[in-house]
């Protein structure tokens, strides 16, 4: 006996569900690592140029490292057969567009700076999640935004302190949470 | 298609398991305790069914130790791959009558 209309039409929607919440639970999984290494990195970076300026100079070493630890990470979760160079290029590139757009704008503050790369990283969360269907990625991109924005008017003597514990606390505590789910 | 539906594959755990893999990139794998919260399945349960699935050739178990304990990864064959895709398209020709 063929199987009645309503039920094919029910599970073909669970099996929609079903691929969803896998797709979006595996995008979670592979995020969670990179979020905990970048939120270190936010801190040490934040709270190094917090308490000697001078700090700021380490950011570009800082975000290499960054790079090559998100590429070790990208690599070691990949089965073997899908490894590509496609995460080590996203990370080049998004280290030379920051690169030129500092060099192009010529001598900003260290708190124009400092607030600028968290900005684009927030513009980048929502757009991925936008593009990805991710809403939680989405509102991390609108929060850390927000956090940014308000940080460097509200303030400003206090910035870098600001970022390294809502910036790369929430990373770290984001990438905590994701690792669970 | 067939007239019948595949009765490995005719099954609500089986089915979401088979979906749950599917919508992974090609080749990899899902750890058990994440499937079965997908899945919403219970321990046994579970167990059962991927035993089913991998005796139909539909899935390979890999069994490892991550961080000094047991892991069960289960991987979508392309048999398996080829068995849902049949499936969704019984469903649709259903629809589609």
């Amino acid at each position: 006996m063929a199987m009645p209309r309503e039920e094919a039409r029910e599970t073909l929607r669970d099996i929609l569900q079903t691929e969803q919440k896998s797709r979006k639970l595996h995008g979670y999984r592979k995020a969670s690592p990179h979020l905990i290494l970048w939120g270190i990195i936010w801190v040490i970076g934040y709270g190094g140029t917090f308490l000697r300026p001078q700090w700021l100079q380490a950011w570009p070493v800082l975000s290499l490292l960054g790079i090559a630890g998100s590429v070790v990470i990208a690599r070691r979760m990949a089965d073997a057969s899908r490894r590509d160079w496609r995460g080590f290029a996203t990370g080049i590139t998004i280290f030379a567009f920051i690169a030129a757009f500092f060099a192009v704008t010529g001598p900003l503050s260290t708190l124009a700076i400092s607030a600028t790369i968290p900005l684009c990283v927030a513009f980048l969360y929502a757009l991925f999640g936008i593009w990805t269907n991710s809403t939680r990625l989405l509102v991390t991109g609108a929060v850390l935004g927000a956090l940014v924005v308000i940080g460097f008017f509200a303030l400003p003597r206090y910035f870098q302190l600001w970022m390294a514990a809502v910036g790369g606390g929430g990373l770290i505590l984001g990438g905590i949470w994701m690792r669970g789910l | 298609m067939s007239a019948q539906p595949d009765q490995i594959v005719h099954q609500p755990v089986r089915l979401k398991v088979l979906a749950a893999l599917r919508a992974l990139p090609d080749g990899e794998s899902l750890d058990f305790v994440r499937l079965r919260g997908i899945v919403d399945a219970t321990e046994g349960n579970l167990g059962a069914h991927i035993t089913t699935l991998e005796g139909a050739g539909y899935v390979e178990v890999n069994k490892d130790f991550h961080q000094r304990r047991p892991r069960t990864r289960i991987r979508l064959t392309v048999r398996g791959r080829r068995a849902l895709e049949d499936y969704v398209a019984y469903l649709r020709g259903i629809l589609d009558t």
